[in-house]
């Protein structure tokens, strides 16, 4: 959505920012956040997600993409 | 200690709105004492070592300025996320092009009204139809736009109308926010403050439309303190979460601090942004718990809404250390319930 961008400096967590809040990010929520283009489809986006963590295991990727997707989308960052 | 995640830069008290309810103080400061391009750059950088995240460009009215497409710049090079808070009233097609280029990442435009009538009259100038107009630029842009009306005893009916206004102009957000009892609007209080009917009827329509807009348009919605059976956490505590700095380059905890008595402000042009956070008295007054009397000394609340705000409790209770009077647990408790009673129609008196 509009009003939001990643922050990422040298060395540090990201951070998501919003109108009026930031979010830390960790590597994986920010592997999620990439992912959301507008376009792509949740089925997609664990597509990408297991060929860029092909260690975790695909239900882990799933929940975790789909708690986080819910709580960004109830503080207006992303929309479906 | 934490560093403050936001900095509200007041960069002017001029506007071309005389709201009835301004939370500017009664004594605004003159262009003449305005901070320069350069000082507010400094405090920019200065915050963003800090590590403040967010940024809120406000007034007055801070297109007043004819530098904001420079300041607005000048943030994001120092990685801070720039929210202008607006009436929206000097800016054009071509102006809101050049600030979103910059970089701005938020804008909230305040209306008066869902009607142009009664906007204008609270307003006391012509500003509805030209946000309208503009609002419509903002949606074409790149940038987060936010619909901020503030509501009173007077326009509360309309709130249906309001959240339709908000959809129909493209706002991601719509913020209603209750008018809040400081300066010009403690002056007129008892023609703003609605009644408890008012107030119930209007949660609920508000918890209706929330559920009705999920997904589409987020609201968020300030009740009245004056109703309510405990105190706002204010600011998120004193000097927890917020620093504001005034046109003149007062760092502030909160914007009516200036009415507390004894408290001397540190001007930023004269002291690092740092210590006037993590040392200076202003900032430390109130911090924590040690200052607090019964019964917010005990209370189990006080690590939630921190005795409410600290200007209140001067104002109407005369004590910057009390009780936020609101708080139903406040001795002064009383003194508010009756200002909530009827009160006889009043004129209301326009910011001068």
């Amino acid at each position: 959505m509009p009003g939001c961008r990643v922050s990422e400096t040298a060395g540090e967590s990201s951070t998501l920012m919003v109108p009026e809040g930031a979010m830390r990010l960790n590597a994986s929520a920010l592997a999620i956040v990439r992912l959301c283009n507008g376009v792509r489809t949740f089925a997609g986006m664990i597509a990408s997600l297991k060929e860029e963590f092909p260690g975790a295991p695909p239900e882990q990727l799933e929940s975790d993409a789909g708690s986080l997707l819910e709580k960004l989308r109830a503080k207006g960052v992303v929309a479906w | 200690m934490n560093p403050p995640l936001g900095i509200i830069a007041e960069i002017t008290h001029r506007c071309p709105l005389h709201c009835v309810y301004c939370s500017n103080p009664l004594e605004l400061a003159s262009r003449k004492d305005e901070l320069a391009t350069e000082a507010w750059l400094e405090v920019f950088r200065q915050g963003a070592g800090l590590g403040v995240l967010q940024l809120f460009l406000t007034g007055g009215e801070p297109l007043a300025r004819n530098d904001l497409t420079q300041l607005v710049r000048g943030a994001r090079e120092h990685k801070l996320y720039v929210n202008l808070i607006t009436s929206g009233i000097g800016l054009n097609a071509a102006r809101l092009g050049e600030l979103v280029a910059a970089g701005l990442d938020h804008i909230q435009l305040s209306f008066q009204d869902s009607e142009a009538a009664p906007a204008d009259a609270i307003a006391g100038a012509r500003a509805h139809e030209l946000k309208l107009a503009l609002a419509r630029e903002i949606a074409q842009h790149e940038v987060a736009f936010t619909v901020n009306i503030v509501v009173h005893r007077q326009n509360l009916q309309r709130l249906p109308q309001m959240i339709a206004m908000a959809r129909d102009l493209g706002a991601s957000k719509l913020e209603i926010a209750h008018v809040q009892y400081y300066g010009w609007a403690l002056r007129n209080r008892s023609y703003l403050l609605p009644t408890r009917e008012q107030v119930e009827e209007s949660r609920a329509l508000i918890e209706s439309a929330q559920k009705r807009l999920e997904g589409q348009m987020r609201i968020e919605y300030v009740l009245p303190d004056y109703y309510a059976k405990y105190p706002k956490a204010c600011m998120g505590g004193w000097g927890q979460k917020m620093i504001l700095i005034t046109p003149a380059g007062k760092a502030l905890p909160c914007h009516a601090a200036e009415v507390i008595p004894d408290l001397e402000f540190d001007r930023v042009c004269e002291k690092p942004l740092r210590w006037i956070w993590e040392e200076s008295e202003a900032f430390n007054r109130f911090r924590g718990e040690d200052w607090m009397q019964e019964p917010c000394k005990s209370c189990e609340r006080r690590s939630h809404d921190f005795g409410g705000c600290r200007c209140q409790a001067f104002l109407l209770a005369n004590d910057a250390n009390a009780t936020d009077p609101v708080c139903s647990l406040s001795p002064h408790k009383e003194k508010i319930l009756l200002s909530l009673a009827p009160a006889p129609h009043k004129a209301s008196v326009h910011r001068s």
